[in-house]
């Protein structure tokens, strides 16, 4: 899986003009979520190559990738389950709840947001 | 293709409701959330027109949403209720005072009035404090014992009629679940009642029994609602952690998993020959409960005595001595604050009958409710 995805976090800030190979996603956290993210980060931009413009990014590889980049140390379990997010986790894609859209089989698009609100906080 | 709503079969679907697997639009979610909260409230009959009733508040995901909904249904449906924010300051730095900046700026938004009861002030101990001395084992025993009572002091202050609590129906289902793996007979019965009396003044209730709690976090994300969501700084309750884990997983299988144990939960019943504790009356503070001395009075003997460990483990429990030896806050007395609240209320019904003028032919009662305490502002 590594070898089709590699990513670089906002700390790279040259400006990439859009070609097919490389989508620009970004990653929000919230809701306590933040806590689980590098440096507690509310917002990862991720520039994402593809090998090439045929294969697409799916939710699934998505959310395995976001768990090597931006989850701290030790706490990749309090964020994936198998192969999807914790139970307990909501997932907003572009202000959509991600079971409308199709949950691990959504295709990535470039400038997608990708929102992960944690519900299991006190309230 | 984006989904369009399965109600409206207009907009596009952005939320998918895991009660009835529908995908609904924004407009549609905000209006069967909030209609089926009112179903709630109408068909439980749990408010009466004139009830002041206390919102407990924490500056969480659930009592915000419940705060903004209750003003909301209040003002559409024209409940006659006053509506009050009730917050509890349990004294965590770096937690509890936080979320109390929430509970303010809740207080401006809504235009609801606001009460701050803390551990310190009633107790003489705030978490902190109590971390300090038993450490970080039991802490979450002393805060539950310690929070259920300050509402209802709180609310004994404010002389209200009822207590709104955020608890949801993941809150509600988790509950069951505990009660059965602790073999708790008497809180199973109890937790899926929607409304308790308690001590028999004040009325608690859950308005969100029904509501998922993706739903609550899905209508606060829609409405921009301000909330705080920080874990508390002392060790989670974790028996309660494992029951949520277990009930998460469930819902991503099925998702009517949590109103069935609900229903489940509400189908049990406790056998006529079960030998259920008596309530009564605490002899040090009018408390109520199962015991002569109730379970913060023999937690706070515990502290200012030096032994924590009283009232957490049973065999200790036994060693009740003077009761009111050395007090950092001489514990007001329920009767008291009873008493109090009732010459509150005495007040207010005094001044309704002198102050309240004529109904004048310009002034729209439904709309500025001349009963209101400042009745003279009517015009």
């Amino acid at each position: 899986m590594e070898s089709s995805v590699r990513g670089s976090d906002s700390g790279d800030a040259r400006p990439v003009a859009h070609d097919e190979k490389c989508l620009t996603i970004t990653a929000m956290y919230s809701g306590g979520m933040e806590r689980l993210i590098k440096d507690e980060k509310t917002e990862v931009v991720h520039k994402i190559e593809r090998k090439d413009d045929s294969t697409p990014l799916m939710m699934e590889e998505f959310i395995a990738y976001l768990g090597k980049t931006d989850v701290a140390e030790g706490k990749q379990d309090m964020f994936i389950q198998e192969n999807s997010v914790r139970p307990g986790i909501m997932v907003i894609i572009n202000m959509v709840d991600w079971e409308v859209e199709g949950e691990l089989e959504y295709e990535l698009k470039n400038n997608d947001c990708v929102e992960f609100i944690s519900t299991l906080h006190g309230g | 293709m984006p989904r369009q709503c399965d109600i409206c079969h207009d907009a596009r679907a952005i939320v998918r409701r895991p009660k009835t697997a529908q995908s609904i639009c924004k407009e549609c979610f905000f209006h069967v959330f909030e209609t089926e909260v009112h179903n709630t409230i109408v068909s439980s009959r749990l408010f009466q027109r004139g009830d002041r009733v206390g919102i407990g508040a924490s500056g969480g995901k659930d009592s915000t949403v419940l705060a903004y909904v209750m003003k909301t249904l209040n003002e559409r449906y024209n409940y006659g209720l006053d509506l009050y924010l009730l917050s509890v300051d349990e004294g965590i730095a770096g937690y509890r005072d936080d979320s109390l900046e929430t509970v303010k700026r809740n207080k401006e938004q809504y235009e609801l009035p606001l009460l701050i009861v803390s551990y310190e002030q009633l107790y003489g101990w705030s978490m902190d404090s109590i971390v300090q001395a038993v450490g970080r084992k039991n802490n979450c025993t002393f805060c539950g014992v310690f929070r259920r009572q300050a509402l209802d002091r709180g609310a004994l202050m404010l002389d209200l009629d009822h207590i709104v609590t955020g608890h949801n129906a993941d809150d509600v289902a988790e509950t069951i679940l505990m009660n059965i793996f602790r073999g708790d007979i008497s809180r199973l019965g109890r937790c899926t009642e929607i409304a308790t009396t308690g001590d028999g003044y004040v009325v608690r209730s859950k308005p969100f029994k029904y509501a998922y709690e993706k739903e609550i976090v899905m209508y606060a994300y829609l409405r921009r609602l301000d909330y705080f969501s920080t874990e508390c700084t002392y060790s989670p309750n974790a028996y309660r952690g494992y029951a949520r884990e277990f009930l998460k997983s469930l819902e991503r299988v099925r998702p009517s998993a949590i109103l069935d144990i609900i229903h489940s939960g509400e189908a049990m019943h406790v056998a006529a020959d079960v030998q259920l504790p008596t309530l009564d009356r605490c002899e040090r503070c009018g408390y109520i409960s199962s015991n002569k001395v109730c379970k913060a009075c023999v937690l706070l003997e515990g502290l200012e005595r030096g032994i924590p460990k009283l009232g957490v483990s049973r065999t200790n429990a036994k060693h009740i001595e003077d009761p009111t030896a050395n007090r950092a806050v001489d514990l007001v007395h329920f009767e008291t604050l009873r008493r109090d609240a009732l010459e509150l209320r005495r007040i207010r019904m005094e001044n309704k009958q002198t102050t309240q003028p004529e109904p004048d032919a310009s002034c729209q009662r439904s709309a500025c409710s001349c009963a209101c305490d400042n009745a003279a502002d009517c015009s």
